[in-house]
C-alpha cells in the first residue's frame, strides 16, 4: 500500500479521530481540518492527493469548500470523497452532483475506505498520464508544424521557377495545398507555349509533399531544357515510382499548350473529368482520364500517349483535382461533377466561369471546415510573348552539349525480345541543346523507324493487316507470338550529328536483318495512307529533310536539320 | 444497544487511541443536550438539527447504532421545525444516551 497525503475535514471530533486513525493505519499521512475554511487553507498549504470532506459543517459547508478546492487544483485530478450519514439514494446523488467524486457513509468501514482510496489513486495516475501525453502530443504537434513550415519553404524555392502568374492563367490553390497533396506547376517552353501540370498526391501532410519536390524539380528542369511533355511525364513517373511507397501515387493532368499549332495535348491519369470551353462559350469538350496515376506503372509499361485538342485563341481549359468534386457542405453532401458542369454551362460568358466556380463552391461549402482542397486552374490559349523572360530562363538550363559525334548501336534478337531502345536513343539526341525543342517530334521519328525495322524487318509482320480494326488485333497477336519465338535477327541504329552555333544536322540510320522490300514503288504509295496505318511516312517527311531507303530496303536513313525551318 | 462485534473491530483499529476516543465521545455528547435545549428555548430548530446530526454521526461511529437511529428521528423533527414534539423527543433521546454512556464506560 502506498502512502498518500489525505486531508480530512470534519467538524465532529469523534468522527475525525476515527477516520484519521483508519487512514493512518493504512500507511497514509493525514492532515486534519475542523471546518470548511480550514479545509481550503489546509489544501492550499499541503496539497494533499485526496480529500475526505464532511458535507455538513458550520460556516463554509462541505460542498462550497469542495468547489474552492477543485478550483485551486486546476488541471490536477484531486478526488473529494464526501462523508455523510445520509442514506437515501437521492441525497447521495445530490452530493455527487455538487462536485464530489464519491461518498463514504457512517459508520466508516475501513475496508471500503481503503478500496476507495486505492481506486482513486489509480484514477489520479491515469489522469496524470493523460495530461502528460496531452502535453507530449502538443509538443510533437508544434514540432511537426515547424517541420512543415521548413518543408514548405524548401518546396516554394523549387516551385517558384514557374509561370503560374502568366497572364493567360488563373488559379486557386491553398497556401498549404502541398500538404494536402495538391500541386500546380506551369512553365514556359523555350520554343514557345507552355507546360502545365496539376498533381494530386495520395495522403496528406509530409508524405504527400515529399513527392511534389522531385516532381517540380524534374518538371521545371526538363521543360526549361526543351524536353517534351511526354519525356517529362516519363521521368516524373519513374521518379515517383522509385521513391513513393506502394499505394502512394500522384493523380495528374498535364497539358502541353502549343500556340504555334493552335492545339493542346493533354495527359490525364486518375483525375476527374475536366473541360475545354471554346471561345464562343457554346462548346464544352470533356477531358477524361485515360491513364493510371503517376508513380504506378514501371517505365516499360508507362503510357505517355497524349490526347490532342485543337485550341484557338480565347479557348480555355479548366483543370481541377477531386477536391472540388468532393467538397462537402455542413450536411455532408458532395459538390459533385454535375454541379460543376452546370456552373460551366450556365456562366454568362467564358471569362466568368472561373469566378463562378469559385463562388459556387464557396457558397456550397458555406464556411464549413474543409475548403482547403479546392485546387482549380484556368489556362487560356493566347499569343505568347516569351522572348525576354525566356532568355534568362533558358540560359540557366542549357549546357553546352555534344556537337560533333556519331554512334553505332546494334541490338541482337535476345535483347530485342525485352528491350526498347527508343527512350535511350532519344536521351542521346536530347543531349544536343538545339534538338530539345523538337524532342517530341524526334521521339516520333526514332520510334517509327525502329518500329518499322523491328516489326516489318525482323518479325516480318505484314503492315497491311493494320488497315482494319480486326486486323489490328490479329497483327498484335501475331507480334506477341513472334517476339516470344524470336531467336535471331538484329536491329542496328546509327546516329551522327554535326553542329554549328545555332544549327546542326542529325543523321539517323536504322538497319534490320530482314529481307527488305521493293522501295522503288514507295514514292507512288506514300500519299495513299489511310486512317489506320498510313500516317507514318508522311509524318516523318514533315519533320525530316530527307528519308531514303538503301540496300535491299532493310536500311532507312533520315536526315534532320535543326532549326526545322532551315534546310528544305 | 452497542454493536459489540463492530466495537471489537473499532478497538483493534484504534488500539491505544480507543480509550481516549470513548472519553472524547462522552465529553462531547454530554454537552450536546444542554446545547439542544438552549437552541430549543430560542426557537432555533436549525441549530437543534445541527447538534443532533453531529450526535447521530458520532454515535454510529462508536457503534451505538440504535442511538444513531433515534437521533435521526429527532433530526427529522428538527428539520420539520416541530417545536412541540421536540422537547419530549430530546428527553427520550437523552435517556437512551445515558444507557449507552454507562455501557461504554464499563469498557474502559
Amino acid at each position: 500500500m502506498a502512502a498518500y497525503k489525505v486531508l480530512i475535514a470534519d467538524d465532529n471530533s469523534v468522527d475525525r479521530k476515527v477516520l484519521s486513525r483508519v487512514v493512518r493505519n493504512q500507511g497514509n499521512e493525514v492532515i486534519e481540518a475542523t471546518n470548511g475554511f480550514e479545509a481550503v487553507d489546509a489544501f492550499r498549504e499541503h496539497r494533499p492527493e485526496i480529500v475526505l470532506m464532511d458535507v455538513m459543517m458550520p460556516g463554509l459547508n462541505g460542498k462550497e469548500a469542495t468547489r474552492q478546492i477543485k478550483k485551486i487544483a486546476d488541471e490536477d485530478f484531486i478526488p473529494v470523497i464526501f462523508l455523510t450519514s445520509l442514506s437515501d439514494a437521492q441525497s447521495l446523488a445530490d452530493c455527487l452532483d455538487s462536485g464530489g467524486d464519491d461518498f463514504l457513509t457512517k459508520p466508516y468501514n475501513h475496508v471500503v475506505l481503503q478500496a476507495k482510496i486505492d481506486s482513486f489513486h489509480r484514477m489520479s495516475d491515469m489522469h496524470r498520464t493523460l495530461l502528460h501525453q496531452r502535453d507530449e502530443i502538443a509538443r510533437v504537434n508544434r514540432h511537426m508544424l515547424q517541420e512543415q513550415r521548413v518543408a514548405k519553404a524548401v518546396y516554394d524555392n523549387v516551385a517558384h521557377a514557374g509561370c503560374l502568374r502568366a497572364p493567360n492563367i488563373r488559379y486557386e490553390l491553398s497556401p498549404l495545398a502541398v500538404f494536402n497533396g495538391d500541386v500546380l506547376l506551369a512553365a514556359r517552353k523555350p520554343g514557345g507555349g507552355m507546360h502545365v501540370l496539376l498533381g494530386d498526391f495520395t495522403g496528406h501532410g509530409l508524405p504527400a509533399a515529399i513527392g511534389a519536390m522531385p516532381m517540380a524539380d524534374i518538371f521545371y528542369g526538363m521543360t526549361a531544357k526543351g524536353f517534351g511533355i511526354r519525356e517529362v511525364l516519363r521521368e516524373v513517373n519513374q521518379k515517383l515510382k522509385s521513391i513513393l511507397p506502394v499505394g502512394f501515387f500522384c493523380c495528374a493532368a498535364a497539358v502541353d499548350l502549343a500556340p504555334d499549332r493552335q492545339a493542346a495535348s493533354v495527359w490525364m491519369g486518375g483525375v476527374p473529368d475536366c473541360y475545354l470551353l471554346r471561345a464562343n462559350g457554346q462548346i464544352i469538350e470533356t477531358l477524361s482520364s485515360r491513364h493510371l496515376p503517376l508513380g504506378v506503372m514501371s517505365a516499360d509499361k508507362f503510357n505517355d500517349q497524349m490526347t490532342e485538342f485543337s485550341m484557338a485563341r480565347g479557348d480555355r481549359m479548366f483543370l481541377w483535382s477531386d477536391g472540388i468534386i468532393e467538397a462537402r457542405n455542413s450536411t455532408g453532401d458532395m459538390f459533385g461533377q454535375d454541379k460543376l458542369l452546370n456552373v460551366v454551362r450556365n456562366a454568362a460568358s467564358p471569362e466568368d466561369v472561373f469566378s463562378d466556380i469559385q463562388r459556387a463552391v464557396d457558397a456550397f461549402v458555406g464556411g464549413s471546415v474543409q475548403d482547403d482542397d479546392t485546387t482549380l486552374i484556368e489556362v487560356v490559349m493566347d499569343d505568347f510573348d516569351n522572348t525576354e523572360e525566356l532568355e534568362q530562363k533558358t540560359l540557366a538550363g542549357i549546357s553546352q552539349g555534344p556537337r560533333d559525334w556519331s554512334m553505332d548501336y546494334r541490338l541482337e534478337a535476345s535483347t530485342l525480345k525485352a528491350f526498347n531502345p527508343v527512350p535511350l536513343m532519344n536521351h542521346i539526341m536530347m543531349e544536343v541543346p538545339g534538338l530539345r525543342a523538337i524532342g517530341g517530334q524526334l521521339y516520333t521519328v526514332v520510334a517509327e523507324l525502329f518500329s518499322n525495322a523491328f516489326e516489318h524487318g525482323v518479325l516480318e509482320l505484314d503492315s497491311s493487316l493494320k488497315q482494319s480494326p480486326d486486323g489490328f488485333m490479329e497483327y498484335y497477336q501475331q507480334r506477341e507470338a513472334r517476339v516470344a519465338n524470336l531467336s535471331d535477327g538484329f536491329v542496328r541504329i546509327r546516329m551522327s550529328h554535326k553542329g554549328g552555333e545555332g544549327s546542326g544536322v542529325l543523321t539517323l540510320t536504322v538497319e534490320d536483318s530482314g529481307n527488305g522490300f521493293d522501295y522503288s514503288h514507295r514514292e507512288q504509295q506514300q500519299h495513299q495512307g489511310n486512317n489506320y496505318s498510313g500516317r507514318g511516312i508522311p509524318l516523318l517527311e514533315n519533320i525530316c529533310d530527307s528519308v531514303r531507303y538503301l540496300g535491299n530496303g532493310n536500311t532507312v536513313e533520315a536526315v534532320i536539320h535543326w532549326p526545322l525551318d532551315q534546310g528544305s | 444497544m452497542l454493536d459489540r462485534d463492530s466495537l471489537d473491530v473499532l478497538k483493534e483499529i484504534m488500539e491505544e487511541e480507543f480509550v481516549p476516543l470513548i472519553e472524547l465521545f462522552v465529553r462531547d455528547s454530554d454537552l450536546r443536550f444542554p446545547a439542544m435545549r438552549r437552541s430549543l428555548a430560542e426557537g432555533d430548530s436549525e441549530a437543534v438539527r445541527h447538534t443532533v446530526h453531529s450526535l447521530k454521526g458520532a454515535s454510529s461511529n462508536i457503534c451505538a447504532t440504535q442511538l444513531a437511529g433515534e437521533a435521526r428521528a429527532v433530526e427529522l423533527l428538527a428539520i420539520d421545525a416541530d417545536l412541540e414534539s421536540l422537547p419530549e423527543a430530546i428527553d427520550a433521546l437523552e435517556a437512551s444516551y445515558r444507557a449507552v454512556r454507562e455501557e461504554l464506560l464499563t469498557l474502559i
